[in-house]
């Protein structure tokens, strides 16, 4: 079997990859190793900018649980602050129905989609990729592409099989997300629409943060690899000591129930040396498309999967899919996201010390149009260059 | 409501020449997959490894590799 385009990953970054090929009239595949229903350890943020560059059916739309107005920020002393919009500025959603209606979109573009279909390994020929070996319940098989897109997210298998990743344990986050129910009602009065942010202490310096769904929220914690290192406790009992006594966050969250629990890390920019390869290309946070200040990926990812698919179109009709040419590919993203990939790093140095997390809540508090700027900021309205100058 | 997540490992292996026992793979790992015993890591609990590869990623030494069990969900 021959296909023109494989796309390696069912996240937003392959479904928009996916989508974006086989709407060009190319033979385009997409294979999911998990069932599309699969959560992801994520907060399920997608970012206003999204709406504005992908025109979503409305079959996406319909996965929308609640509006984003912005955020709630919390400083180690529990000095707080919330920071609304006047209008959405963002989307949250499960990624268990999200992902599956972007996938979907694509499947109604031509693409043809597989899921509970693993690669095990890139088939190579002469320094190129020439396709994929798929496993399944089916049986083993060997499918060839013009094209591979490996949109298959952290500590990419890809991304390691071709040698383009980059062991960066300073551009690399471990997390730990708690997918939780609680009662709709409860989550209006106590949360509103709004992401929210806790910056963590001196002691235990990883941030955490609450996303609201409808019935339900995630509640995760971050780390940068490195900085986990002296304490004596994982970030799991960190997460628990946090819902379980926090002041603020405690009597929020006292009748919130786990109902799925899971450890994952987080891919920044500087954990790939390139995003290209002869033959194949990285979209997504396999190739490190994720805002290190805030954690968010899904809008720059899914930028990511547009642009790896139209770079890979443009290779096909010039029948050249060597490296020199999907060099390409890496211009447009800078282009495009560039900016604000590597804003993303700067910003996460800048406020690292207990100090300037207060003094951004000072800040905050003090002004209006702080508030306003930090809550397009942190749900993705505006790209993050435009927003930064004022800080 | 019911959300899926259905990774799981097959085996955490330790190359135990390489293992200096610093014990970053305890810390990192919140699902208590790992262990220090006579100052080397030792798998305590491969049930609860949820395949998040942070383990292998954060070891300096590059003494973990995180076996991934296919056949569950396929």
């Amino acid at each position: 079997m021959k296909y023109d385009i494989i796309v390696v990953g069912g996240g937003p970054a392959g479904a928009i990859a996916a989508k974006v090929a086989a709407e060009s009239g190319l033979s385009t595949l997409l294979l999911e190793k998990m069932e599309f229903t699969r959560e992801k350890p994520c907060g399920g943020l997608v970012q206003g900018m999204a709406f504005d560059r992908f025109d979503f059916p409305s079959s996406v739309n319909e996965t929308f649980e609640r509006n984003c107005y912005g955020a709630f920020v919390c400083a180690p002393s529990g000095n707080n602050v919330t920071c609304f919009a006047g209008e959405p500025v963002g989307q949250f959603v499960w990624r268990s129905r999200f992902d599956p209606a972007l996938v979907f979109w694509a499947e109604n573009k031509g693409a043809e989609v597989r899921e509970k279909t693993r690669v095990t390994d890139l088939t190579m020929k002469a320094g190129y990729v020439k396709g994929v070996i798929a496993k399944s319940k089916q049986g083993t098989e060997d499918i060839e592409a013009e094209i591979v897109i490996g949109a298959d997210g952290y500590y990419s298998f890809i991304a390691r099989r071709l040698g383009l990743l980059v062991k960066n344990m300073e551009r690399v986050s471990a997390q730990f997300t708690y997918q939780m129910e609680m009662p709709e009602s409860e989550i209006d009065e106590k949360i509103e629409d709004a992401i929210e942010i806790y910056y963590g202490t001196e002691l235990s310096p990883a941030n955490m943060w609450i996303c609201p769904k409808r019935e339900g929220l995630s509640l995760g914690i971050g780390s940068i690899l490195t900085e986990i290192t002296e304490e004596k406790t994982t970030l799991k009992e960190r997460l628990d000591y946090f819902r379980k006594k926090h002041p603020i966050a405690s009597e929020k969250l006292k009748n919130a129930k786990v109902i799925l629990e899971q450890p994952s890390q987080i891919f920044f920019p500087g954990t790939m040396r390139r995003a290209y390869y002869n033959g194949a290309l990285l979209a997504g946070e396999s190739a490190g498309q994720v805002v290190m200040a805030t954690g968010a990926g899904i809008y720059w990812s899914m930028v990511g999967g547009d642009l790896a698919a139209k770079t890979a179109v443009d290779a096909i009709e010039k029948e050249d899919v060597s490296e020199k040419f999907l060099k390409n590919y890496e211009e447009r993203v800078n282009e495009e996201i560039g900016n604000d990939l590597e804003l993303g790093v700067k910003l996460r140095t800048k406020a690292a010390d207990i100090a300037s997390r207060e003094r951004v809540l000072e800040n905050l508090k003090a002004d209006k149009a702080a508030r306003d700027r930090f809550a397009l900021m942190v749900a993705g309205k505006h790209p993050l260059t435009e927003i930064a100058r004022f800080w | 409501m019911q959300l899926l997540y259905p990774l799981k490992a097959k085996e955490l292996k330790i190359d135990l020449e390489k293992c200096t026992g610093d014990g970053y793979c305890a810390i990192i790992c919140s699902m208590g997959c790992y262990e220090i015993k006579e100052e080397h890591a030792s798998v305590k609990d491969v049930g609860a490894c949820r395949v998040c590869y942070a383990c292998e990623m954060r070891c300096p030494e590059g003494a973990i590799e995180v076996i991934e069990e296919y056949g569950g969900e396929l």
